[in-house]
């Protein structure tokens, strides 16, 4: 990108240990305790989708990084998606294949506190919803962690602007969620 | 009063457990998510899939992924200078360029009102554009790190310096190359490209002239 008189860029091959683990470790951070359990299995399968992918191979020129972790992120997303369809099916007493039932999880939560916990995610969810349209965006990443910086560069805003849009989409959030017999 | 981060681990646990449901689950791509976080989408196309992650846990939960899925820098390799093949030649020129730039840039008309009391502006401006990635022409957008209430003045040249286009008073960091400029730059063109951004009480930051090769 900058100018550089006498370098160029070239990629380097893949590293796969590294991505496995980056793969994994972003499952185990992210991911429900039930999926995380499985991370280094998921990272494996979506790493061997990436590698048999017509793109990487013998004798290929390797993918720059930025498509390698794209591609990587995309089998992620799809195992992670089809072991949660697979568990649904499962746990309602149907399988949809001959694997065994996906095992319950090692709940870190009692079931009382896991269910109050998705009751409120269905609340921020619906009340998200009835946001003015910027703040809930702004409030949306202020949710997903990021900070007010980053959250103004993904959005193209100027981060005054985004500060306050945060502050006043948060405030939206909790009323709504009293209104809902919430406590936020 | 409540502040905005009050009991915010909670929420977002909260949110992170909350149960896929409706015909919107999982409807937006894994690579999409990707781009916006990591790639070339533009602001528009970015908020649209930040709209799809507070309605989708699904995508919300792919969306946490991309975040801690980086991808790391490409690797710069340097190679001896006498050597450099023919179709290198114009990168000694393009340098030589960006000095020339850098140097009459400090000799633009400043205006006449330019605040008495100044400062420095926080920061450094820098390219987001992904290093390696020619600019697409899908979405031929040139983007840098922003700086608070900063209004940004952009000018495009060609490696010959001559002018392309210039655009002043932008409120975003980010500036979308006009088609009739586009149109005229050939397929692997070079784009040479400057920021001025001006924050009220603080002297102006230039940024590096950026280099970028279009699609």
């Amino acid at each position: 990108m900058d100018t550089h008189t006498h370098s160029t860029t070239t990629q380097a091959a893949p590293d796969w240990d590294a991505l496995s683990s980056a793969l994994a470790r972003a499952v185990r951070r992210q991911c429900p305790p039930w999926l995380a359990a499985d991370a280094d299995d998921i990272a494996q399968q979506a790493l061997s989708k990436v590698m048999r992918s017509d793109k990487v191979g013998e004798g290929k020129p390797p993918l720059a990084p930025f498509y390698l972790y794209r591609a990587a992120h995309s089998a992620l997303v799809d195992e992670i998606r089809r072991r949660r369809r697979r568990r649904e099916v499962a746990l309602d007493g149907v399988a949809d294949d001959d694997r065994p039932a996906v095992p319950e999880p090692a709940h870190t939560h009692t079931p009382e506190s896991a269910a109050s916990l998705r009751e409120l995610g269905a609340a921020i969810r619906a009340c998200l919803g009835g946001l003015s349209h910027d703040r809930r965006l702004a409030v949306a990443l202020h949710l997903q962690g990021h900070t007010v910086p980053e959250s103004a560069r993904l959005l193209g805003w100027i981060v005054k602007r985004t500060e306050n849009l945060v502050y006043r989409g948060m405030a939206d959030l909790r009323a709504c969620l009293l209104a809902k017999g919430h406590t936020p | 009063m409540t502040g905005p981060d009050d009991g915010i681990e909670r929420l977002r646990a909260a949110l992170a457990a909350a149960p896929a449901e409706g015909d919107e689950a999982g409807k937006t791509e894994a690579a999409r998510i990707f781009d916006a976080l990591h790639g070339e989408l533009d602001a528009e196309e970015r908020r649209a899939v930040i709209a799809s992650i507070a309605q989708d846990p699904e995508a919300a939960e792919a969306w946490r992924l991309a975040h801690d899925l980086a991808p790391p820098a490409e690797v710069s390799v340097h190679t001896p200078a006498p050597a450099a093949p023919a179709s290198w030649r114009w990168l000694g020129l393009a340098a030589g360029i960006a000095l020339v730039l850098g140097l009459a840039w400090q000799f633009v008309p400043r205006p006449a009102d330019a605040p008495v009391y100044r400062g420095e502006p926080a920061g450094d401006i820098a390219s987001l554009l992904p290093a390696g990635v020619p600019l697409a022409r899908t979405s031929p957008v040139l983007r840098w790190t922003p700086l608070d209430g900063a209004r940004y003045h952009v000018r495009l040249f060609a490696v010959d310096l001559r002018p392309l286009a210039e655009a002043d008073g932008l409120l975003t960091a980010e500036y979308v190359l006009p088609p009739d400029v586009l149109a005229a730059l050939a397929p692997g063109a070079t784009l040479l490209w400057q920021v001025e951004a001006r924050v009220s009480g603080a002297e102006p930051l230039v940024s590096p002239t950026f280099s970028t090769t279009v699609q």
